[in-house]
């Protein structure tokens, strides 16, 4: 590591004003998993680390009027694991339960798997499956985006230089008919080499209108099969079973990862994997219950 | 260079410490307490996992200034220390007596239930896993207190033993887990 000075503000215009102060190659911290691997091969050298772990309201997790989940960017995983959630925001605490291991999820936070980008992250995937608003905020005030917004097509986040993520707002328990979330990875600890969404919402009579099909892992920033995902809408959830299940499978694989492009082996290995998890999620979407 | 007060086990301790140390280094170095070992340095092993505010931590990827004022259970807070100074230590003092828990002067009865399980099971061989492998079961066993062969699995997923092949750890988190539920509320 090289030196730094280390800040841990107690409240969030604390944190702005920090950031805002000392500039660009200012690092935030919230549980450091990922940061402090960086640090210690000295990938980042910032001058400045600002820990985020000592503001109360970056780990809360409320609801808001209209039933939306409210989490504090600095909310742990281990935190999610243990919260008693209804509805689809149950999948949020299997997710989290189920990435790294027991003594990371204690430390890392989402708003940190978040910012931290990496394509192979759960967390990615299931903000953009979910239609996540991302609240960001900094010293010229509060704004929020669409997670689909804040994660840059190039890679990395849209987030500026005096931006600190504050809160991730789930949209309410009962908005999917379903939602499902798989991924392969080699060992339990290890980050995702696919893991894929399926969020779907149903009109009053129960057709599907949207059916977001999301994809970590494949390029620098969650992809999502849009064509493949349409040709669910218009469809009864019940009526799952009619559909040519395999062949959407492959139309989404053919979308995000053509398999012209797909030069390596580890390339095609993916291909193969998102039609393996595609099919499973749409069989699973379509059982009771799904 | 920044002040800060850990209670390790209990005990206030303080000190001066660049921002850079890891709580790993603080455990060892400030407290002097090197039951916890440090193996990967890169939060692999989980060799260095230690207790922070009830949760189960990698000390290693940990700054000790993010643990300030924080409360730190490591491996020593098992089990009663009365570790009496050995004099003469050769391999052949250590053949004579060679149980060990007689040449630390310590008995059977002082161990923690997961402590003696891995005794009794042998679940170690060169023990370098084990304080890492002790206080995330411990951490387990609370939330969990009759699980699976395979829950304890995932449990210690993020722990590397290269000895045992885990099979003996995974039968000890198994007994130790019936004695606390005999044990407890």
């Amino acid at each position: 590591m090289t030196p730094f000075t280390y800040f841990q503000p107690a409240g969030l215009e604390e944190a702005f004003s920090l950031v805002a102060e000392h500039g660009p190659g200012t690092r935030l911290m919230a549980g450091g998993q990922s940061l402090l691997l960086a640090l210690k091969e000295r990938l980042a050298r910032p001058p400045t680390v600002v820990s985020l772990s000592r503001i109360p309201e970056l780990s809360a997790i409320s609801y808001a009027e209209d039933g939306s989940l409210e989490v504090g960017a600095a909310t742990t995983y281990a935190q999610l694991q243990k919260a008693a959630f209804t509805g689809w925001h149950r999948h949020i605490s299997a997710i989290a339960g189920n990435l790294a291991d027991r003594s990371v999820r204690s430390m890392g936070t989402i708003g940190g798997g978040a910012c931290q980008a990496d394509p192979r992250y759960d967390v990615p995937t299931l903000l953009v499956a979910s239609a996540a608003r991302m609240v960001i905020g900094s010293i010229d005030g509060m704004r929020s985006i669409d997670a689909a917004a804040f994660f840059s097509p190039a890679g990395g986040t849209t987030l500026g230089p005096r931006d600190i993520l504050c809160r991730i707002v789930f949209p309410p328990a009962g908005v999917f008919a379903s939602f499902g979330f798989d991924k392969f990875r080699f060992r339990v600890f290890d980050a995702a080499v696919v893991n894929a969404a399926l969020a779907v919402t149903t009109d009053e009579a129960g057709r599907i209108t949207i059916a977001r099909l999301v994809f970590g892992g494949i390029a620098a920033c969650p992809s999502v099969a849009g064509a493949a995902g349409a040709r669910l809408c218009g469809v009864q959830l019940n009526e799952f079973a009619s559909l040519p299940v395999a062949d959407i499978a492959a139309q989404a694989s053919e979308e995000v990862l053509p398999i012209a492009t797909a030069t390596t082996r580890h390339r095609q290995f993916q291909s193969e994997l998102i039609k393996t998890i595609t099919t499973g999620l749409l069989t699973q979407a379509g059982a009771p219950g799904g | 260079m920044q002040t800060i007060t850990i209670h390790v086990n209990g005990k206030k301790v303080r000190g001066t410490i660049d921002e850079r140390m890891l709580l790993i280094e603080f455990i060892r170095d400030v407290a002097n307490l090197t039951g916890t070992h440090a193996g990967c340095w890169e939060a692999r092993c989980g060799a260095c996992a230690v207790e922070l505010d009830g949760n189960t931590v990698k000390s290693c990827n940990v700054l000790a200034v993010q643990a300030d004022g924080c409360s730190v259970f490591t491996v020593e807070s098992l089990s009663q220390q009365r570790l009496k100074p050995v004099e003469h230590v050769t391999t052949q003092s250590l053949a004579g007596v060679y149980t060990p828990l007689q040449a630390i002067g310590s008995s059977a009865a002082d161990l923690h239930p997961l402590q003696k399980a891995f005794h009794t099971c042998h679940a170690l061989q060169c023990g370098f896993c084990t304080p890492g492998m002790l206080m995330v079961l411990k951490g387990f066993l609370a939330e969990n207190p009759s699980p699976t062969r395979e829950e304890v699995r995932m449990a210690i997923a993020g722990n590397i033993c290269r000895c045992t092949g885990y099979q003996h750890i995974v039968d000890a988190a198994m007994m130790a887990a019936e004695t606390l539920r005999a044990a407890g509320p």
